[in-house]
């Protein structure tokens, strides 16, 4: 047992899990694996849908994509596998909405040259 | 509020400077194998105006097969002067300076969006970040490379607002010598310099541009010296080279060989600086596991910041530019170009490397934390359960830091040796030749660097080391032979002093005629060294 003991003991106790769920949504959240799921140019339009998602709170469409979306982020903070991608597929209907409200909003040739980037790099011969 | 406010004013001057500054000889438990060659090198100059390899007021310092930044070591020669040969001198630069860049992070953001609630809301950010603290308690290069880099930023916006060109030409001086500081700005400081000109010079006059055109000459001429060094060092800064993202073993094959196409080749390269950005900003890293202060195996590990912020970084990165309006765009490129670098070089996660970040991502954090407390000030509950649990957070971190950190990691920081030099400094004159194995640690595996540890705390002249000499097996100095002891081939004699590891303690015939004169511990209790000599009245 590390010190110091008896923080330790107000501690461990059944937050731990609370602790450990966090952690693991957190890490889950990297842009490797957020371009792995949606092309590395489009967390570009992601992060646009997400900022109008921010400023406007009636943007979201309903509670229901709310409530998918809450019960996809507990299933990736509770799945210990290091593939969870699959999660992810009940937002999936969101992170596009979101995505393509975006996309309205990007600089289109900024857009196009990462699309292009993204397309080479993930379908480019490995030789 | 009035009160409320200088209430928070002073927990943050308290807070940064109670956990910057007190007890520095305990947490960490020993200086680090970098921290004694900063110490001996600033311990060197500051009596012979050499460093520990004879090189006269060197603008890199050789240390441990490559070289260091000049700044840290040049800072730490007055406190040693003025305070001795102690941890306290040469992490007093850093810690001095950590707690200054929690001033001028304020002073910047009231700069720029003239609100006091979020410069305030900063600096306590960075008051608390384990990141922060842990760095400013250490002699780390890096650390004080973003004081300079963080005062270079706040200077160049004091001057634009004001037109006061004596505050512009101090920032440029100011980025030059953030790269006298550390490696990862040699890379990051030329770009932000081009970035803040970009931005904020393009629809400016020729008069208007003139000074600052002057900074960047006086930056360029300041940073002639530190290149010059280079290229004349090119072979010997090997580890810097090797460090680089082009040596990564698994792919470096590949990238010499000519039957991949280059294409290929460039997007191998991508994809492993896209994996290593995407590592050094992952929210798991920076809230919940980058420290690194306990076992890995255990569950609730540290955070580069505390992890119930986590919320606030998220509802900051949208928030900035409520608060920072015209200049967030500045933020935000700030923001992703500092993990560049690093991101460019090899192996695991590196918090010094990546230590630049820290400034912008605190940014954000404070404007989130605005934020979120606006938005929550009509839930109580959750208000109060959130401030909560910050200061639950931060308690632990600093109850692992300064309790059980210290005890638990003396082995990795060679904790020992200290000890044993002050024995052989209170009985230096009853020996002949003092005999100190360079190996440490369970397994007999390490490498130590006892060479410089033991004559920094012995207060040895530093002409000796300077006139060291080495072969195959080992170095000798002054009374003292640093080598590999093989008991087997050990002639132990009287006046003679041997330092081993407990994992290299002699053999039963050996031993027999040895006297233990001192054990050292490590913090834990383990057995770190053991000091032996030849009673007179024995003979093998």
């Amino acid at each position: 047992m590390y010190v110091p003991y008896r923080m330790r003991l107000i501690l461990f106790n059944r937050h731990i899990y609370g602790y450990s769920f966090l952690s693991s949504l957190a890490h889950f959240l990297s842009l490797q694996n957020i371009s792995a799921t949606l092309l590395f140019a489009n967390i570009y339009p992601l992060g646009l849908g997400l900022y109008l998602a921010y400023k406007n709170k009636n943007y979201l469409p309903n509670y229901i994509c709310l409530s998918g979306l809450l019960l996809a982020i507990i299933v990736v903070g509770l799945n210990t596998s290091p593939e969870k991608f699959n999660s992810l597929f009940p937002t999936v209907p969101l992170i596009f909405y979101i995505t393509l409200s975006g996309l309205q909003k990007v600089n289109l040739k900024l857009y196009a040259v990462l699309f292009i980037l993204s397309l080479m790099l993930t379908f480019s011969p490995i030789r | 509020m009035r009160n409320f406010y200088k209430f928070l004013i002073i927990a943050t001057v308290i807070i940064t400077l109670a956990t910057r500054l007190i007890g520095l000889s305990y947490a960490p438990p020993h200086l680090s194998v970098d921290e004694i060659s900063i110490a001996y090198d600033a311990y060197s100059v500051s009596k012979t105006l050499k460093d520990q390899h004879n090189k006269f007021l060197p603008i890199a310092f050789q240390s441990h097969g490559t070289y260091k930044a000049p700044l840290e070591v040049y800072l730490a020669i007055l406190p040693t002067a003025l305070l001795g040969n102690n941890e306290y001198s040469v992490r007093f630069p850093s810690a001095i300076l950590g707690s200054l860049t929690v001033l001028i992070i304020g002073l910047f953001v009231y700069e720029l969006t003239k609100n006091k609630n979020l410069a305030l809301a900063t600096s306590l950010c960075l008051a608390i970040s384990p990141w922060h603290i842990f760095s400013s308690r250490i002699a780390l290069e890096s650390n004080v490379a973003l004081f300079f880099v963080v005062l270079g930023i706040y200077l160049f916006f004091y001057g634009k607002n004001r037109k006061n060109k004596r505050a512009i030409i101090l920032s440029f001086i100011s980025f030059a010598l953030s790269m006298y500081g550390y490696h990862t700005e040699w890379g990051f400081t030329p770009l932000l310099v081009v970035l803040l000109l970009a931005l904020y010079l393009r629809k400016k006059s020729f008069s208007q541009k003139r000074i600052f055109i002057l900074g960047v000459l006086l930056f360029t001429i300041l940073i002639v010296p530190l290149f010059v060094n280079y290229i004349q060092n090119l072979g010997t800064y090997a580890r810097a080279n090797t460090e680089l993202i082009l040596r990564n073993p698994a792919f470096a094959p590949n990238l010499e060989n000519p039957t991949i196409s280059l294409f290929a080749k460039t997007r191998t390269l991508f994809n492993a600086f896209y994996g290593n950005y995407s590592n050094y900003v992952n929210p798991g890293y920076l809230f919940f596991n980058g420290l690194g202060l306990l076992p890995s195996t255990d569950p609730f590990q540290i955070g580069f910041f505390l992890f119930p912020f986590l919320p606030a970084f998220f509802i900051g990165i949208f928030a900035i530019k409520k608060y920072f309006k015209e200049n967030s765009l500045f933020i935000y490129i700030w923001t992703v170009i500092s993990p560049i670098v690093p991101a460019f070089t090899q192996g695991e996660n590196n918090y010094t490397r990546n230590l630049v970040s820290i400034a912008p991502f605190t940014i954000i954090i404070g404007v989130g934390c605005l934020e979120f407390l606006k938005y929550l000030r009509k839930r109580k509950l959750i208000y109060y359960t959130w401030l909560l649990l910050i200061a639950t957070a931060f308690l632990y971190f600093l109850a692992i830091y300064f309790y059980h950190y210290p005890r638990e990691n003396g082995e990795n920081f060679q904790y020992g040796y200290k000890q044993v030099a002050l024995y052989i400094k209170g009985n230096y004159s009853k020996y002949e030749k003092i005999i100190i194995d360079q190996k440490f640690g369970e397994g007999y595996v390490y490498d130590g660097a006892p060479h410089l540890y033991i004559p920094y705390f012995v207060q040895l002249p530093p002409e000796y080391l300077q006139a060291s000499r080495s072969d195959p097996e080992g170095s000798y100095f002054d009374k003292f032979i640093i080598k590999n002891v093989n008991w087997n081939k050990e002639k132990p004699q009287p006046k003679y002093l041997y330092i081993v590891p407990d994992s290299n303690r002699p053999p039963a015939n050996i031993a027999q005629g040895l006297k233990t004169l001192v054990e050292i511990k490590n913090p834990d209790g383990k057995m770190a060294f053991l000091i032996y000599e030849l009673p007179d009245s024995f003979s093998y």
